[in-house]
């Protein structure tokens, strides 16, 4: 099930949780949103739920515009701990046993074992891992068409969080879509194969993982005292960051990484390296501000 | 789809069940243990037939009833006690010395205690316990007790709007049809309760006797008018929490209190000199017309010197037949809905 978002706005009061945000989501894949705190990562998931009205903007699901009956085929997992907190394990498969056709409730006892859940607890005496595990899956035993799933891996021990990844990728090959949001950089990097990333309500980029890292590197020179001079390395077109932390510096070039090298090295630089790019390094790219950290400079 | 809501009525009925059966086995218990008195012959007809002058005859009848007469001659007084088994007893007691008034004619139950005067020197008495029990009196009670299930239950909405939107609205139905499903699923559990209250009365009066419940052209109103009750307390609750996220217990104790508090605070500033106490009066009064539990009561009529008819002087809909203030609650538990309907469709996750 494709998604696609146009225009998307949502406003608490003055205040653009979501500005003017478009993205297509393609079927079948693992698409995972970044940004950092109050970015507006739940509130687009929630707009696109028709959980919280959008003030503009549409959302079409495999074309079509969300009724209620698509819920049948959707899953949403959201950040926070909504399970009935009284209810016992097993009533809260019950009750997805009975709301959806699809849902296969020996599968949801497999995931919850996996998990180590007891299905005779009650919710309340959980832990908020245990809480995201029994979300999960129940999530996961539905056969859905999309996965919405908001911090999915929230207060799960390593092992479980590698364990929901496998499951999400598990899902896609199924041909289910899944939509994620993360602030574990690295599950991203390791599940998804599409990113978008939210700055304050905005999309600031947006594309597969490997065409955002392709031909960017990192440039990487130590200098023999913390006043120095980058002789216009900064200005260069080719140059999309410059980080200045002491004496070290890290450029993310754009293109011709070995001639940004070369010219660090004339400017005085040593220990000069090119290092690939991860997610990380885009994502700050992406949405930290220059003023931000009072070592990173945009050029010099 | 409402799996939640039926684990929560579940639940409730449970607990009313198992208050129901302490009562009967305590009931039970109290039967046993006055067994004696209740199905034998009453002491005082024994220390009757130690008195000299004072002759008892038993007799069965051909119905196989029991019949005690005591003949107390030197007081010229006649008692007659026939005795139906678990069809229960009728004593009447003739004699010079049986007084009669108003009070004598009462029926508390399936007991009935009638006087009359039988010549001028002489008045009867007589007691029967298998009256017929109108069977508005038992929906009283069921009422009463559905009422405290829909206490119980009230606020559907704002127990999802808590913090459980995020499961309510995902699922595949939309959101009037599941709030619409909640009050659907509550309604039957005050209408179960009901029918639980029922039965219990039904089967303690069987600890005494075979009950004799009427079911007259009086009682359709009545049934309407205990159903409708409930269900439109339900809803103005509903409606008043249905926005909250957090307090629908401060509402529905509140809402308890205003609905006690302010009728009779309305009807007695009402009739206060004090134009502006008057006025006051007359506008609380206004307002506890949107109150269901003002509705409830059996006169069908105001009589003159009921304080329901100093009431309904003002305002004839309470004073009105049973069928309209049923009509009257149900039209509340409508408008009421339509309002809880309304905050849910505006609500957000």
């Amino acid at each position: 099930m494709n998604i696609a978002i146009s225009h998307l706005s949502k406003k608490y009061g003055s205040q653009a949780a979501v500005d003017d945000l478009s993205v297509e989501i393609p079927a079948g894949t693992i698409f995972g949103l970044l940004g950092p705190n109050g970015a507006g990562k739940t509130t687009t998931f929630k707009c696109m739920l028709g959980l919280a009205r959008a003030n503009a903007g549409s959302v079409t699901f495999a074309g079509k515009p969300l009724v209620p009956a698509l819920f049948e085929a959707i899953v949403y997992i959201p950040e926070r701990d909504v399970l009935y907190d009284w209810m016992r394990v097993h009533e809260l498969v019950e009750m997805n046993r009975r709301a959806f056709k699809r849902f296969d409730a020996s599968r949801a006892y497999d995931l919850l074992k996996t998990f180590g859940i007891d299905p005779r607890k009650r919710a309340r005496s959980l832990s908020k891992g245990m809480k995201t595990a029994v979300a999960v899956g129940i999530a996961f035993a539905r056969q859905a068409d999309l996965l919405v799933l908001d911090e999915p891996t929230s207060g799960l021990d390593p092992v479980n969080q590698r364990h929901v990844l496998n499951l999400m990728v598990n899902e896609a090959a199924r041909g289910a879509t899944v939509l994620f949001s993360s602030h574990q950089i690295g599950q991203v990097e390791r599940a998804a194969e599409r990113i978008a990333v939210l700055d304050r309500g905005r999309l600031v980029l947006e594309g597969a993982i490997d065409d955002l890292k392709s031909g960017r590197k990192i440039v990487e020179a130590i200098f023999p005292n913390e006043s120095y001079s980058l002789n216009g390395i900064a200005a260069d077109a080719r140059v999309g960051r410059v980080d200045r932390s002491g004496r070290i510096v890290r450029i993310m070039v754009l293109d011709g990484p070995n001639e940004i090298a070369q010219k660090l090295e004339a400017a005085g630089g040593t220990g000069v390296r090119i290092i690939d790019l991860n997610l990380e390094d885009i994502f700050l790219y992406a949405v930290a501000p220059a003023s931000a950290t009072a070592d990173v400079v945009e050029g010099s | 789809m409402f799996y939640p809501e039926w684990l929560r009525v579940r639940t409730t009925l449970k607990v009313l069940a198992i208050v129901f059966g302490c009562l009967f086995a305590i009931a039970a218990l109290l039967r046993i243990a006055f067994n004696g008195q209740i199905s034998g012959t009453y002491s005082w007809v024994d220390q009757e037939m130690n008195k000299p002058g004072v002759r008892v005859t038993h007799e069965r009848q051909s119905d196989g009833s029991m019949r005690t007469t005591i003949d107390d001659r030197s007081r010229g007084d006649h008692i007659v006690i026939v005795d139906r088994g678990w069809q229960g007893k009728t004593i009447t007691i003739t004699g010079p010395d049986v007084t009669v008034s108003r009070s004598h004619n009462v029926q508390i139950g399936s007991v009935g205690v009638h006087a009359t005067r039988v010549s001028p020197t002489s008045n009867e008495v007589q007691v029967t316990t298998d009256e017929p029990v109108s069977a508005r009196y038992l929906l009283l009670f069921a009422s009463f007790v559905a009422l405290i299930v829909a206490t119980v239950l009230a606020g559907p909405l704002a127990k999802e709007n808590t913090n459980h939107l995020e499961i309510a609205w995902t699922k595949a139905i939309g959101r009037e049809r599941m709030a619409l499903g909640l009050f659907g699923v509550d309604a039957l559990a005050m209408l179960a309760s009901m029918a639980l209250t029922v039965i219990f009365l039904v089967l303690c009066t069987a600890l005494f006797e075979i009950p004799h419940v009427v079911v007259d052209s009086a009682t359709l109103p009545v049934l309407a008018l205990t159903v409708f009750l409930p269900f439109a307390w339900y809803a103005l609750l509903t409606a008043c929490s249905s926005s909250l996220k957090r307090g629908l217990g401060a509402v529905i104790g509140l809402g308890w209190l205003a609905a006690l508090v302010v009728p009779p605070i309305g009807q007695a500033l009402a009739i206060a000199g004090n134009p502006l106490l008057h006025a006051a009066g007359v506008a609380l009064s206004y307002v506890s017309l949107l109150d269901p539990l003002v509705y409830m009561h059996f006169s069908g009529s105001a009589a003159p010197g009921d304080s329901t008819a100093t009431f309904g002087d003002t305002f004839s809909l309470l004073a009105s037949p049973p069928l309209l203030r049923a009509a009257i609650l149900l039209a509340l538990t409508v408008i009421y809905s339509s309002l809880s309907l309304l905050q849910w469709r505006r609500l957000e996750a």
